[in-house]
């Protein structure tokens, strides 16, 4: 019997070619009962191998290869968790403490880590082969001895492998000899890089990625042939007929390797409790109290009580007290600390995490669903997801839990940067020596292959890139593009996850150092901690919580007071702009699709919002929800259930399915699924689908519902609601709080929006616009933005009043391109010590230099110093004195002020936006007598009008779920004009739709339910006036 | 009065292609680039697409909005009519040496400006020619008479005088002494083609003219924009500072003879080629030049002509290496009519004179190295001449060819006085690398074991074998007594050269040792050598 020990998958970064669960796939197929995955430096690829190799029933033996000093490489596997703890030390130890990416191990220092692990002595890169190869016969054997002396000899093993190669063979003969010497077992491996031979062109471009080289020139660094496969019993047999020790020993080496990581001896920490208190207690009294500030009393509060109970009661049963307190101590953290924080996903679901403070949702009252969140037999850990301010607060927080658990008690979960579209193509391409223009212009265009062709997908798009799909470089680029997909390229952090562990959490996976300074990282992603039990908390950065937490401070500042928990609930003001779709800068529904469809929904409550932000999700587009349900509302098609015993269900979403809760629901009434079964077929038909697992599924669901009486076209419908759905069904709970941070940046725009403007520009970039359309976009909205002031601006927007018109806000420093931070601090420094004299005093005293002066004084900043744009700018030309000296006498500038023209191209330049006209209204006259309309008159155009539109494009969208439509919102003085664009008009009129920055569209208004936009006929590119603004294109 | 005349000859490299294709001049032409990272050369399989570029558009082209700088996709969507031609150095040379012969047939004192540009210095011409219309007009029939459309300019400086060639509304544009800076306010900054940065500040300043410019302080210019906004705002008033630099035609280095019988024998037209070589020679002589190509032109009596360019190996101005040259060179490619013209034009470069190094051994000189190459390329084909240099792959039979060349000096000897590169005597490839050597074992003693030599049979021979499963048991009528392998190896998947193959290592009946090797593609079995 052979079991293969040396199998290296893509997770040897840039060196194996083949997913672990390939693997394993091909490993049952040829009916291996185990198999070992050595990647090296790490065990990156365990998790998934552990998952893949249960399903196909074979044994994961789990192990690595370890980089030594001299630059070999030693195959150590595991043999009991004592071996697993020492390798996770061990490659721990090599990571942290040098560089990201370069770790390496002198052999003595192995000693400490022996014990549990079987040591191999490697292929070709192993510290005996090299000696060997190098004929340094006696090097070899001295180091065997010194395996043999630190790993005992019935842990150490002589490894030969036969690829079919001359040297190879001469090298195994002399290890032969030298085993023989030693009286060390053989084993045979074939180091297999990928599955099957197939796989052996993309381990050759690894080689050239890695080596920055092409396969012209890689010479003898790629794989002299395509023997590095995952091979059976059979084959090796007849490989190593003379050899048949080595074959046995694979066996017998792989009975003893019993260590799987289901044994991982993962445990949580346990959080400091008052005395004589138990988790559970804590957690209880805890709960109780936010449960009575939460609800006081009431038919609610009673429902509320019945629910916690019922939660603690699971929660005391699956021993998760530990963790709700952990969490709670953390919301805790940030509520002393000043920081907005907020829970989100499936965790809204709990009452128990509404009345702890972790989430803000009420659970009970908009009745959702608790098994979503925590089931008792799933036996995973619940999902919580804490939503930050991003930047130095969400920080702040992770770098306390760092402080709290200890270093090597925390850590980043990893975040696999796999192969994707563009990268995949720059990389292939570079590998396959393709010239750098057309690597571009390939990386540049499957960008853009979202839409899918129905036929010749990729082979329509070689050619449109101007290649020939014929010519065999380009043929192995399609395919070699195609396998490389979803590969992994290399690990990086996940922007929040984070696990912890009681005691040293190197002790169940290995630590990296992460490229930001203070942190570690796992090397397993977050699927992989949770399918290990290993409890992640998302600590996770949100724009918007900073843009809520910046403008609840400038309302603060200016004398104002907005509690967030204490909102108006039905503000008709707030109603009335969403109604209006006028929402650029609103959470989650500024979108040029939300905006499109919120006129049609007419949000009215808070639970409307809530289905607002999940509708426009693929999932309701693909599963065609978004129409009935919009029909349904307008009353235009009555509200029918599936079944009856849906309506309790589907009721609220006027029996549409939109959440997965809803899906989850309907399966357990409608095939009397239990909520883990329930959960399990969500999973199975989610986004890592498996077309075994769906068919298994999708049986026990028909079976469920024949069982429960219903058939036909009722069963047939809820089978395909269900199955068609579970793709990208959007989790009801998830939608309730991001519904309270859009409802809540809403609010803040309506009645405050000098300070939510303020924090919105603050924290670009995010969101959907560039900053030249919120500034347009607040000005519209009659809130008076001041412009870059050196005398007043700080390096932030600032809120400041005015007599009259209320607060304004200005803004800052930070919208000066090419002003430096610290010349900026500098400036607002030097003024608070004394006024600014001049336009050289003040780049005297801020230490500015001539080009960042000029900036300045074009856009206008310098005015208040005296002097026009034109005339700073002349005398911010000249060289300032020393400090020694007096300004110079003031010479009359000789240049012309600035046209309106030049001042908006210099405010664009200087700024990226502008507070003067808007471009389209210096040309407003003369569109006007060509008879194109504002995007303000467009809105009261009847249906099927035939009308022209001008704008600066602001977005281009071609949504893959649009069967190649393309959108794209044109902005003028007086708002967003939507244009869309079918197929063969994209196709005739592509280069003015792609890349002209201003369009005139000639088309046929569309109206629906108040929202109008044009069907374009015709469009053609308008010269730019100066600078333009760039637009969100295909985002 | 005026002193200068600027010819300006717009979308220069658009009008150098209608000057070879006249019927170009009325329809949108647009000139490409293609990338010059493109596919390399010689290799089957390489992307046959690359991305185009326009480099330049006439103005037919320009009328559609085409401009250099688009991709040729944008530029036919833009103008689905468009004509597009490949740069060629040699059209854009030759256009520019036509340009500047013309102007030279009006005055003798001429000024290359660049593609496109001369300039000529008038003074003088009043009297032969008249009026400075006048000498306009000669200019543009001048240039007209090369296949070139130009505008011509006349002032009192070259800046002047190049802005009324751009900026004028006819051919001919006299700008009347004094009038200069009138006739400059009204023209572009673009045209002064100043540095993006420069461009930018003026730009920034709403300075959009030269008027604009001129009307400038100097002073606060030169404090502001040091010495590149003083030498723009000299521009802008019509001044030149930089001196006038007369361009005169280079010298011709041909020598031709007329023959009044035709010849059909070399070594009768050997003789004729030494004499014509003998005068080309001292007039290089003379000049202390020499050639490194000849370009020979047979005028024939048929009425053709037979052309042949001889690369010298390296630069003399001997005729008798010259001559063995040519005569080789025509013996592998014989004219193929009887010869009635001999041209020899050549190539001349400045030599660097040179002394071998003390202890560097007594090399053939270079003439005798160079005649002794052409004869054996003239033997074996000229692909077949060089050092074989083993190419880095895993094809143990891949090797290519490097050219000899002379000795190029002193430091290309190594440490024991042997010089670099590659020669002929070098020790054979397979011997230099280990990896290629069959695998033996180990010697008992540990010493290191005897090699094999592999005597590779180029090219391998094809040999009937025949085979129990994978292994060879017979070559031709000889029994394998022992064999090892398969050693296998495949490569170059990515190209239409893939290979892969097969390795055996036999013994032979008659107790040779041979390698053979079997095509995985093909199944063709080749016996690729012996052992020694």
């Amino acid at each position: 019997m052979f079991i293969e020990l040396h199998a290296q998958s893509a997770f040897s970064f840039l060196e194996g070619a083949e997913h672990p669960e390939a693997f394993a796939a091909e490993a049952a197929r040829l009916g291996m009962p185990a198999l070992a995955l050595v990647d090296r430096d790490g065990v990156y690829g365990a998790a998934r191998l552990t998952r893949a190799a249960a399903n196909a029933g074979v044994k994961p033996i789990v192990g690595s290869e370890i980089t030594l000093a001299d630059g070999s490489r030693l195959p150590l596997l595991v043999e009991d968790r004592e071996g697993y703890q020492n390798l996770c030390r061990l490659i721990t130890r090599m990571k942290l403490g040098v560089p990201k990416g370069a770790a390496a191990i002198a052999l003595d220092d192995l000693e400490p880590y022996t014990a549990g692990l079987v040591c191999l002595t490697g292929g070709a890169r192993g510290p005996l082969a090299l000696r060997l190869a190098a004929g340094d016969d006696d090097g070899a054997r001295r180091v065997l001895d010194r395996l043999v002396a630190i790993f005992g000899r019935s842990s150490c093993f002589v490894e030969v492998q036969r690829h079919f190669l001359r040297e190879q063979e001469q090298i195994l003969q002399r290890l032969v000899t030298l085993a023989c010497g030693a009286r060390v077992p053989l084993v045979a491996s074939n180091q297999p890089l990928f599955a099957r031979p197939e796989g052996r062109p993309l381990a050759d471009v690894f080689t050239c990625i890695r080596d920055k080289t092409d396969l012209d020139r890689a010479g003898r660094r790629l794989l002299a042939n395509g023997e590095r496969s995952l091979k059976g019993g059979t084959e090796m047999t007849e490989l190593f007929r003379d050899l048949p020790d080595a074959l046995a020993n694979t066996g017998e080496l792989a009975l003893r390797l019993a260590f799987t990581l289901k044994d991982l001896g993962y445990r949580f920490p346990e959080f400091p409790l008052p005395p004589g208190q138990t988790p559970l207690g804590h957690l209880r009294e805890l709960t109780e109290r936010g449960v009575r500030a939460r609800y006081g009393a009431g038919t609610l509060a009673a429902r509320a009580r019945r629910q916690v109970a019922h939660e603690l009661d699971l929660i005391g049963r699956l021993d998760l007290a530990g963790f709700f307190l952990i969490v709670w101590d953390v919301v805790e953290h940030c509520r002393t600390h000043d920081i907005l924080v907020q829970g989100r996903g499936s965790a809204a679901n709990s009452a128990v995490c509404y009345a702890l403070g972790i989430t803000a949702v009420d659970p009970v009252g908009m009745e959702l669903l608790f098994e979503r969140f925590l089931s008792e037999a799933r036996g995973e850990w619940p999902d919580i997801d804490l939503d930050l301010p991003s930047g130095e607060r969400r920080e702040a927080v992770i770098q306390h839990v760092y402080r709290r658990y200890g270093r090597l008690g925390a850590g980043m979960t990893a975040n696999v940067i796999t192969y994707r579209g563009r990268s995949a193509a720059r990389e292939v391409g570079q590998a396959l020596g393709l010239p750098r223009d057309m690597r571009d212009r390939l990386a540049q265009l499957v960008a853009n292959w979202g839409y899918q062709d129905p036929e010749e997908l990729l082979t329509k798009h070689l050619r449109e890139a101007g290649c020939d799909p014929t010519a065999p470089r380009i043929r192995r680029f399609a395919t070699l593009w195609t396998r490389i997909q979803d590969l992994p390229r290399h690990l990086g952090q996940h922007s929040g996850g984070m696990v912890i562990a009681a005691g040293r959490l190197d002790d169940v996976v290995p630590l990296e150092p992460a490229t930001m300074p203070g942190r570690v990282v796992v090397q397993w992603d977050k699927d992989d901690c949770a399918g290990l039990g290993i409890v992640k908390v998302d600590l996770l950065g949100l724009g918007m919580m900073s843009v809520l937490q910046d403008s609840l401070t400038l309302v603060r500042e200016t004398g104002g007071s907005v509690d967030l928990a204490q909102l108006p609930p039905d503000d008709p003001a707030v109603y009335r702009s969403l109604q209006e779709a006028d929402t650029i800068g609103v959470f989650q529904v500024e979108s040029r699709a939300q905006m499109a469809t919120l006129p049609r929904v007419r949000p009215e409550r808070f639970y409307d919002l809530v289905v607002q932000v999940a509708i426009i999700r693929p999932g309701p587009i693909v599963g065609d929800m978004v129409h009935p349900y919009i029909r349904r509302r307008r009353g235009r098609e009555p509200v029918t259930y599936p079944h009856p015993s849906l309506e309790p269900i589907l009721r609220r979403t006027l029996g549409v399915p939109l959440f997965q809760e809803q899906l989850l629901r309907m399966a357990m009434v409608t095939a009397g699924f239990t909520a883990a079964e329930a959960e399990e077929l969500r999973r199975a038909f989610g986004f890592k689908r498996s077309e075994r697992l769906m068919a298994e599924v999708e049986t026990k669901l028909r079976a469920g519902i024949a069982r429960q009486g219903i058939h036909g076209a009722a069963a047939e419908e809820i089978v395909h609601a269900i199955t068609a759905f579970a793709l990208y069904g959007f989790p009801e709970s998830h939608a309730s709080s991001f519904a309270l941070l859009a409802y809540a940046s809403a609010y803040l725009r309506v009645h405050h929006p000098a300070a939510f403007y303020a924090a919105l520009l603050n924290n670009q970039p995010m969101g959907f616009y560039h900053p030249a359309t919120i500034v347009k976009d607040a000005q519209r909205h009659g809130l008076r933005v001041l412009p870059i002031d050196v005398t007043c601006s700080q390096w932030l927007c600032t809120v400041q009043p005015v007599g009259g018109t209320g607060p304004a806000m200005r803004l800052g420093l930070r919208y000066v391109r090419g002003l430096r931070e610290r010349a900026a601090r500098a400036v607002v420094g030097a003024r608070e010590e004394r006024p600014f004299g001049s336009i050289h005093d003040l780049a005297r005293r801020a230490h500015l230099d001539r080009d960042e002066l000029g900036t300045l004084a074009a856009i206008g900043a310098l005015a208040p110093l005296g002097g026009t744009r034109r005339t700073n700018l002349w005398t911010a030309a000249a060289p300032h004195p020393g400090p020694l000296f007096a300004d110079p006498p003031g010479a009359p500038s000789p240049l012309s002020e600035m046209t309106d023209v030049e001042r908006l191209a210099a405010d664009y330049a200087g700024t990226g936006v502008t507070l003067g006209p808007h471009p389209m209204a210096l040309r407003r006259t003369a569109l006007r007598r060509r008879g194109v309309l504002s995007a303000r008159e467009l809105a009261g155009v009847a249906d099927g009008v035939g009308v022209q539109v001008a704008g600066s494009v602001i977005v281009r969208q071609r949504p893959g779920t649009a069967k190649g439509f393309v959108f794209l919102s044109l902005e003028d003085e007086t708002g967003i004009a939507n244009v869309i664009v079918t197929p063969p008009i994209f196709a005739r009129h592509r280069l003015a739709l792609v890349a002209e920055p201003y369009l005139l569209v000639a088309g046929i208004a569309q109206q629906q339910d108040g929202v109008v936009s044009v069907r374009a006929v015709k469009a053609r590119g308008l010269p730019a006036l100066g600078h333009h603004v760039p637009s969100h294109d295909f985002g | 009065m005026s002193r200068f005349g600027c010819v300006l000859v717009e979308h220069f490299d658009a009008a150098a292609v209608e000057r070879c294709e006249p019927a170009l001049r009325e329809r949108p032409l647009a000139i490409l680039n293609p990338s010059v990272d493109g596919p390399k050369v010689g290799r089957e399989g390489a992307p046959t697409a690359s991305i185009n570029m326009i480099v330049e558009a006439n103005a037919a082209a320009r009328e559609q909005t085409v401009r250099p700088g688009m991709t040729e996709t944008e530029a036919r969507a833009r103008c689905p009519m468009l004509v597009t031609r490949p740069w060629v150095e040699e059209y854009a040379v030759s256009a520019r040496h036509a340009l500047l012969e013309a102007a030279l047939a009006v005055s003798p004192r001429i000024e290359d400006g660049g593609a496109g540009l001369a300039y000529v210095d008038t003074v003088g011409l009043e009297r032969l020619i008249g009026d400075p219309a006048s000498i306009g007009r000669r200019l543009v029939y001048q240039v007209r008479a090369v296949g070139l459309t130009a505008r011509v300019g006349l002032a009192a400086s070259r800046t002047a005088a190049r802005m009324a060639a751009a900026n004028g509304s006819g051919a001919v544009t006299v700008i009347p002494p004094g009038r200069e800076r009138a006739m400059l306010a009204r023209v572009s900054l673009a045209a002064l083609d100043l540095t993006p940065d420069l461009a930018a500040t003026l730009g920034g300043w709403g300075v959009r003219t030269l008027g604009e410019l001129a009307a400038l302080p100097r002073e606060g210019l030169a404090m502001r924009l040091g010495p590149a906004g003083l030498r723009a705002h000299d521009l802008a008033l019509g001044l030149d500072r930089d001196p006038f630099r007369p361009w005169t035609p280079p010298p011709f280095w041909e020598e031709a003879q007329g023959l009044e019988w035709e010849i059909d024998s070399l070594g009768v037209l050997a003789g004729v080629l030494e004499t014509v070589l003998e005068r080309l020679c001292r007039r290089l002589g003379a000049v202390a030049l020499a050639a490194d190509a000849l370009e020979i032109r047979l005028g024939l009596a048929s009425g053709g002509h037979h052309a042949r360019d001889v690369s010298l190996a390296y630069p003399m101005s001997e005729v008798k290496p010259m001559l063995t040259l040519l005569v080789l060179d025509l013996e592998a490619h014989p004219p193929p009519a009887a010869v009635t013209r001999v041209a020899i034009s050549a190539h001349p470069i400045r030599t660097q004179a040179g002394q071998g190094g003390l202890w560097q051994p007594p090399a053939p000189a270079p003439r005798d190295l160079v005649t002794v190459l052409a004869r054996l390329a003239a033997l074996v084909g000229a692909d077949n001449l060089g050092s074989p240099v083993l190419v880095d792959s895993h094809r143990s039979d891949a090797f290519t060819m490097l050219a000899f060349s002379p000795p190029s000096g002193p430091e290309s000897l190594d440490r024991r006085g042997r010089r670099g590169g590659h020669s002929p005597r070098q020790d054979s490839p397979a011997l230099d690398d280990p990896a290629r050597l069959p695998a033996l074992p180990q010697h008992p003693t540990g010493e290191r074991p005897q090699r094999l030599a592999l005597r590779r049979i180029r090219p391998a021979r094809r040999a009937e074998i025949e085979t129990v499963g994978e292994q060879p048991v017979r070559v031709d009528a000889l029994h394998v007594i022992a064999c090892a392998g398969p050693w296998r190896a495949s490569g170059e998947w990515w190209d239409t050269r893939a290979w892969a193959r097969d390795e055996w290592d036999v013994v032979l009946g008659d107790g040779a040792l041979c390698r053979l090797a079997r095509d995985r593609l093909t199944g063709h079995w080749y016996l690729d050598g012996f052992y020694d």
